[in-house]
């Protein structure tokens, strides 16, 4: 369902403004939203340059307040914190890409009914959804194997209901995933902790280290 | 020293040791070794042979990485290595005459290191499949009762592998989770 969204960008230099301001109209005719843009206020998602302490306390108070924020940096390939993020020099291309992919995730009231469709992976994702979806593989994992409510997928894999409705629709769009009829299953109360203890850390440690990311301290 | 494994199979030049160059910190190191099974009756010599590599986490953590035949004749070896592994990969040939019928040979040699642990499919040799050919793959998995990821793969590419890895230990870790 369209609906009207504002960008609320926080520290910022005005080219960089000028940049996020270029994408709305590509951005509108891209998701069907309509688009403006805010320096002051309250928006629907917030761009946040992070590379400052004021910039980082604003990015936490908005998460706080339940929006959602894509935090700029020069060290957003370093980071290992969850969430959106953009890489300085802020490019268009990357800001369309990821205000859309948020956009995806935007629930209304009729929404809500989604997030209890019953859904499982017939097919693993492309590399295209992998890459729009960083840090899934889990999700896929539990999905390929498991009829699961969005709803509940979240619950299970521990991901973010909206990072989970917007890989979703990314399936639902590349025909990978399958609506499932009938009841939707409730998720074991407790996940087999024994084999999640036991190899959670080394494959953490692996992925860090196999993909270049340094490790957390 | 703790080691822990992964094991890539598939056939001969499907790229096991290409992966494992792609992924390993040290170069992939081959080993030949003449078996004394019953063709050594018939033949001379024979030869059985395997790839490894390392991934150095710390000074007490390295993961191998074990590229292996696995046709029936190699059995006695990959039996040895696949024993205590932490996952499998199988890359297939897409250009090979009958490459869902290799993904069926090779799922059933190696079924108890699938059962017990994770097993990730990477189809090799081609750049993109059809949504026709890449259900023949998932057609034979359900055949054999078993769903697993199929990805196409460039062993050359550390991308490709750092992602089929990252699918591989994402299955181990939910292996046996009760949903």
């Amino acid at each position: 369902m369209a609906s009207s969204h504002t960008i609320l960008v926080s520290n910022l230099h005005p080219p960089e403004e000028t940049i996020v301001r270029g994408v709305l109209p590509t951005l509108t005719a891209k998701t069907g939203h309509t688009w403006d843009i805010t320096k002051a206020g309250r928006g629907s998602i917030a761009i946040v340059d992070v590379d400052s302490e004021q910039g980082l306390a604003t990015a936490n108070l908005l998460e706080k307040r339940q929006i959602k924020v894509v935090r700029l940096s020069l060290r957003a390939n370093e980071s290992s914190v969850q969430g959106h993020w953009l890489q300085k020099p802020l490019r268009s291309t990357e800001v369309l890409r990821c205000i859309h992919a948020i956009s995806l995730s935007f629930t209304t009231d009729t929404d809500q009914q989604e997030q209890d469709l019953v859904v499982r992976l017939r097919r693993w994702p492309s590399k295209d959804i992998i890459r729009d979806c960083p840090g899934s593989s889990r999700l896929f994992a539990i999905l390929i194997r498991n009829a699961l409510s969005i709803k509940n997928a979240a619950k299970v894999s521990g991901m973010p209901l909206d990072q989970v409705i917007l890989f979703v629709n990314k399936c639902r769009q590349s025909d990978c995933i399958d609506i499932v009829k009938g009841q939707p299953k409730q998720p074991a109360e407790n996940i087999t902790s024994t084999q999640k203890s036991k190899y959670s850390n080394l494959f953490s440690r692996l992925r860090q280290k196999i993909s270049g990311a340094p490790e957390n301290v | 020293m703790s080691e822990l494994k992964f094991i890539i199979t598939g056939t001969a030049g499907v790229g096991k040791t290409t992966a494992i160059t792609a992924l390993s910190d040290i170069p992939p190191i081959s080993t030949d070794a003449i078996a004394t099974d019953e063709l050594a009756a018939v033949k001379s010599t024979t030869t059985t042979a395997f790839d490894f590599g390392e991934i150095i986490l710390d000074a007490e953590t390295h993961v191998r990485i074990y590229g292996t035949p696995g046709q029936e004749r190699f059995r006695h070896m990959w039996e040895i290595l696949a024993k205590g592994a932490l996952g499998l990969i199988i890359l297939i040939d897409h250009t090979r005459p009958e490459p869902v019928e290799d993904l069926k040979i090779y799922l059933n040699n190696f079924s108890t290191l699938a059962d017990e642990t994770g097993v990730v499919v990477g189809i090799t040799r081609v750049e993109t499949l059809s949504d026709e050919e890449t259900d023949k793959y998932y057609a034979a998995l359900e055949e054999m009762n078993r769903m697993c990821p199929v990805m196409i793969v460039d062993p050359r590419s550390k991308n490709d592998m750092v992602m089929i890895m990252d699918a591989l230990m994402s299955c181990v870790e939910h292996a046996g989770q009760p949903i």
